[in-house]
């Protein structure tokens, strides 16, 4: 939206400008922030913890390094798991399985903090290609990656995740969390990246199954990161955890297929 | 409460009362009746005062320039006057009922200004109406202007107690009414969406519009359907005496205006066309990833009328515009409003005036992607079809009643989507729904005493949905969740689903202190069955509208607003100052992160809460002289409580803005130059702050504290903006009057925010945004605020003959 806005103000011969503001902030008391992940593929799994920090300061976050962390199933397996570093916690021989519903329980402050989700599978990428595109106003020309997958349960709604890779590194830009699901679709679809490659670029796609929670986290975390503060975003809020109000972030468990392609004409 | 509004109900009803008994006393009376026109293009005019100074009776002219005056026999000179017109006099002997019509020509502004007609222009005061404002488009016309684009909700948005969204937008927010609370109307047609270019302008073209009035509080019974504000636009009816034609080129676009009689004094046309041109230059460049894009829009007003005799008047009008996004023939958006009115004028008698009215309005937009597997189209919009009967009953010089009906179709196609060939996406639709709305309304202006002028009424709404339609019920009705549906009931073609209305009063009293003050005070509830379903502060084209239904309960507002008004220097200033406080029940907001476009269950999307806002308005004005303008201040605060939102707590709403100033001067040097000034001041907007930071696989984000919506302010808001119109010399000897108009936007470059982002910034420099391109040496986490307008220059030529 922010881009037809500023387009217009260049069509109108307007010069829009951006300015960094020294703003006083605010800081309310630290609220604890988890990342974790348990996939269908080989461990260690990890969870990361750490807590907002004062706005001002140059740190960007405080890890957590003295919590307790539990994972387990709905068969009983459960496991403590060791801290590594910046807040890192690490399972050493838990398997996430399709179909298992797994358990977090995260003690620290004196308060247990406890979530869950359920492992769903994910479809098979059938197609990964890329597409020449001209360069115009709005897109770099370039070649231009698709991904093609049928629907995991064509009865239900579908949610899934992709990551991209160049070169085993991942792209992690404020408009690299792509989430979508599926019922606009007809038990198939096709999804163009929007960015392009080169001749010669080893790509690797990562699809995830996700939760509707899950879906419902990214859709507010996207809309957060991107929000310009204007008149045309809804007003900001925290993307809804999974495991409790006072609490940011997410724990999930999802299943991953990975393709692979080298950009060719 | 309720005992204080049995009182003033009885002090109503003893005035009516003492009122028909001087009625009874006096003599036969015979009733002088008419039009008054300008007597150059043959127009009708509002608002004219028609009075006599022995008895100091006297009416004004309606909408339609009707005016009706029923007095005893006897001769008397009658005053017709209006604000930069020469006054007339006619003397009549009252021995019958008679019909004068009178035509009024334009005032030559004098060059001593003390040369200025001390005539009956203390109607603020008069009239028993309040927080009521009129527009004079030709002091808008002379306003600086944004990229020389004259806009006459620019204009209404400077009046105090009225405020725009934010910089650059078109909404009009009625003391602390949102966007969707202000009932816009083209020759009464609603208007759904009066933005341009997402806002940056409005579809008024200034050369079709003849009469803008605002309601901001004390609304008459004959107007409802929204709860803050009715913006009454009348579009102008062509001359009807000569062809002429008038028009401009400005930066961005172009205007023409025709109007002609087609029978010279009985029927004239008018048409009006505007289209900006911006892509029109793109369209000269050789870059072929430029010149395939599509941008502007266009508006079209037309409007035809046939005075068939005394008794009866035809209009027929219409309103089109649209606005065409098109990039690269891959990406496109569309939308547009249309409006048509057939109006007819007819005298029963030259006591009882009728006006029946046919209207339709329709808005839409499309969104599309042409090609690929992505393709498709999405379409949506809403439809309005209204029939409405007005009756004016001349009663007596002491009673004027406006009595009718009107009933309005609503159809709303919230969503459709067709993938076009090859594409993957499905077919995807949100059922139509339909509803109809009756308003049956009675007021009467009672003038009880000299002192004494009240005018009281009632409306009386209903709202129908009907089907066909699915209803859902849920497990929990106040807490609706879309996985918790336990029951669907099926309702077939025209069956009503859901009826929900009620009674609106409307009061409002002036009380003549002397010749120059008066208090007024005025109370009224309405009552609104539409709403728009927008997330955000500015309306985009795309927002929803929803209506009342099974479960979102109409809103209802009550507003009370006294005022004090006091004209000096034989009124050549008007000052007000009114005080208002208003309560909105049944406001709608939005769960987070909610999908207002999609769902096929908006009801699962909605919260439901109250709001309520107060505030003090203080207007200085001057209207007549060489040097005309306003001083505008309000002070006011709104708030909103919804129960889900906010911890439940009151917040404000991001257009709270707690002052709001402006100052709009225009001086006329001589008969060549012209100089005016705008200065805006305005309390920064209600938003929420960061109370924190955080990290998430890698990405730094902002922390809000839930409990704390809008609680910080942007910085304080203000600018100036200039102009200067230059008639060309040669204009007095000629029929052709042209002139130039150079604006200034924001003269002294005040970097007003117009968004405030917290994201990170690379290097200090918050322009780069690809990281691949730079070495990163820092990246901080900052606020970054958007300017958009640091001065904007524009000239535009104007013509006339």
């Amino acid at each position: 939206m922010k881009k037809i806005i500023l387009f217009l103000g260049i069509a109108c011969g307007l010069v829009s400008c951006l300015e960094v503001l020294e703003l006083n902030h605010d800081n309310s008391d630290p609220v604890l922030v988890v990342e974790g992940l348990i996939t269908d593929k080989p461990g260690p799994y990890t969870v990361r913890l750490s807590t907002t920090v004062s706005f001002n300061l140059s740190q960007r976050s405080n890890p957590v390094e003295d919590a307790i962390v539990t994972i387990s199933d709905d068969l009983g397996n459960q496991e403590i798991l060791n801290y590594v570093e910046n807040g890192r916690y690490e399972t050493t021989s838990m398997q996430g399985m399709i179909g298992r519903t797994y358990y977090l329980d995260v003690a620290y402050g004196g308060v247990n903090y406890k979530s869950q989700s359920t492992l769903l599978p994910v479809s098979a990428i059938d197609t990964l290609y890329s597409t020449f595109e001209k360069a115009t106003r709005f897109i770099e020309g370039g070649y231009y990656l698709s991904i093609g997958a049928k629907s995991a349960n064509p009865n239900l709604v579908n949610y899934f995740r992709w990551k991209v890779y160049e070169a085993d590194s991942l792209y992690n830009g404020v408009n690299d969390i792509m989430v979508a699901r599926d019922d606009y679709f007809e038990g198939e679809f096709v999804f163009q990246f929007g960015y392009p490659f080169e001749i010669g670029d080893t790509v690797k796609v990562e699809m995830y199954s996700l939760n509707k929670d899950a879906y419902d986290y990214y859709q507010g975390f996207v809309t957060i990161l991107q929000s310009d503060g204007g008149l045309f975003s809804p007003p900001p809020v925290n993307a809804p955890s999974n495991i409790s109000e006072r609490v940011l972030g997410i724990f999930q468990a999802c299943s991953v297929v990975s393709e692979e392609v080298i950009i060719a004409k | 409460m309720k005992s204080k509004k049995t009182a003033i109900i009885l002090i109503l009803i003893v005035h009516l009362f003492s009122g028909s008994a001087v009625a009874l006393q006096t003599d036969e009376k015979f009733t002088i009746s008419g039009y008054v026109r300008d007597a150059e293009s043959g127009e009708s005019l509002i608002g004219v005062s028609v009075f006599d100074p022995v008895q100091s009776k006297g009416t004004v002219t309606n909408i339609y320039g009707f005016y009706s005056l029923s007095l005893s026999s006897a001769e008397y000179t009658i005053r017709f006057s209006f604000i930069g017109y020469k006054s007339q006099n006619v003397t009549i002997l009252l021995n019958r009922n008679q019909t004068l019509d009178i035509e009024l020509s334009t005032e030559v502004l004098q060059m001593d200004e003390l040369v200025v007609s001390a005539d009956k222009m203390d109607k603020n005061v008069t009239e028993v109406r309040m927080s009521t404002e009129k527009l004079n488009i030709q002091q808008v016309i002379n306003m600086p202007a944004l990229m020389g684009e004259v806009d006459v909700i620019r204009g209404v948005q400077l009046l105090p107690g009225i405020q725009s969204a934010g910089e650059g937008t078109t909404g009009v927010l009625v003391r602390g009414g949102s966007a969707d609370q202000t009932l816009i109307q083209i020759d009464e047609a609603t208007v759904f969406n009066p933005s341009h270019f997402m806002g940056f302008f409005s579809v008024f073209n200034p050369d079709a519009i003849k009469d803008l009035e605002i309601y901001k509080g004390g609304i008459p019974s004959k107007y409802g359907g929204r709860l803050s504000s009715i913006m009454d636009v009348r579009m102008k009816e062509g001359n009807k005496k000569k062809f002429g034609a008038s028009g401009g080129i400005g930066l961005i676009s172009s205007r023409l205006t025709v109007e002609a009689p087609i029978i010279k004094n009985k029927s004239s046309f008018i048409v009006s066309a505007r289209r900006t041109y911006a892509d029109l230059f793109a369209k000269l460049s050789p870059d072929t990833t430029i010149n395939k894009n599509k941008l502007f829009f266009y508006d079209v007003n037309v409007k035809a009328n046939y005075e068939i005799n005394d008794r009866n008047n035809l209009f027929v009008s219409g309103y089109f515009g649209r606005d065409v996004f098109d990039f690269d023939d891959e990406f496109r958006l569309e939308w547009g409003n249309k409006t048509g009115t057939v109006r007819w004028n007819h005298l029963f008698s030259n006591r009882l005036f009728l006006n029946t009215t046919l209207l339709h309005s329709k808005f839409d937009y499309l969104i599309g992607i042409d090609s690929g597997a992505e393709s498709f189209k999405w379409t949506s919009g809403l439809e309005e079809t209204s029939g409405k009967l007005d009756f004016t009953f001349f009663a007596n010089p002491n009673n004027q009643i406006d009595f009718g009906y009107s009933a309005s179709y609503h159809k709303f196609t919230p969503a459709v989507i067709s993938p076009s060939e090859g594409s993957l996406i499905g077919n995807y639709r949100i059922d139509d729904l339909f509803a109809i709305e009756h308003a049956l309304y009675v007021g009467n202006e009672h003038k009880i005493s000299d002192k004494w002028l009240v005018a009281y009424g009632v409306r009386y709404s209903l709202f129908q949905n009907f089907g066909p339609a699915d209803i859902y019920t849920y497990q929990n009705g106040n807490d609706r969740v879309l996985s918790e549906i336990t029951d669907t009931t099926r309702y077939s073609k025209r069956e009503v689903i859901k009826t929900q209305g009620g009674i609106e009063p409307r009061v409002s009293a002036r009380y003549q202190l002397n010749n120059t003050s008066s208090l007024k005070v005025s109370y009224n509830r309405t009552r609104q069955y539409l709403q728009l379903a927008s997330n955000s502060s500015a309306g985009l084209p795309i927002d929803r509208w929803v209506p009342s239904d099974a479960y979102i309960k109409p809103q209802i507002g009550d507003q009370v607003a006294l005022g004090y008004f006091k004209n000096w220097s034989d009124n050549k200033f008007e000052t007000s100052i009114e005080g208002y406080y208003k309560n909105m029940k049944n406001q709608i907001d939005f769960k987070d992160g909610a999908d207002l476009l999609f769902s096929k269950n908006i009801e699962t999307e909605i919260l439901s809460g109250k709001a309520w806002s107060y505030g003090i308005e203080l207007l200085l004005k001057r209207n007549i002289g060489r040097t005309t303008g306003w001083i505008g201040y309000s002070i006011s605060k709104t708030r909103r409580q919804v129960p889900g939102i906010n911890g439940g707590r009151a917040y404000s709403p991001r257009y709270d803005r707690t002052h709001d100033i402006s100052l709009v001067v225009s001086h006329e040097l001589n008969e060549l130059i012209t100089f005016s000034g705008n200065w805006i001041f305005a309390t920064g907007s209600a938003v929420s702050r960061p109370k924190g930071k955080y990290e998430f696989e890698g990405q730094s984000v902002a922390y809000y504290d839930a409990l704390d919506r809008n609680g910080y302010r942007m910085p304080n808001y203000h600018r100036m903006d200039l102009s200067v119109t230059i008639q060309s010399k040669k204009n007095m000897n000629r029929r052709c009057k042209s002139s130039w108009n150079i604006s200034i936007y924001n003269v002294y470059m005040k970097k007003n925010p117009w968004s405030i982002e917290y994201r990170d910034v690379i290097n200090g420099d918050p322009n780069i945004d690809d990281t691949n391109k730079v070495v990163v040496q820092s990246r901080e986490f900052k606020p970054v605020s958007t300017i958009l307008f640091k001065l904007v220059p524009s000239i535009t030529y104007n013509f006339k003959f």
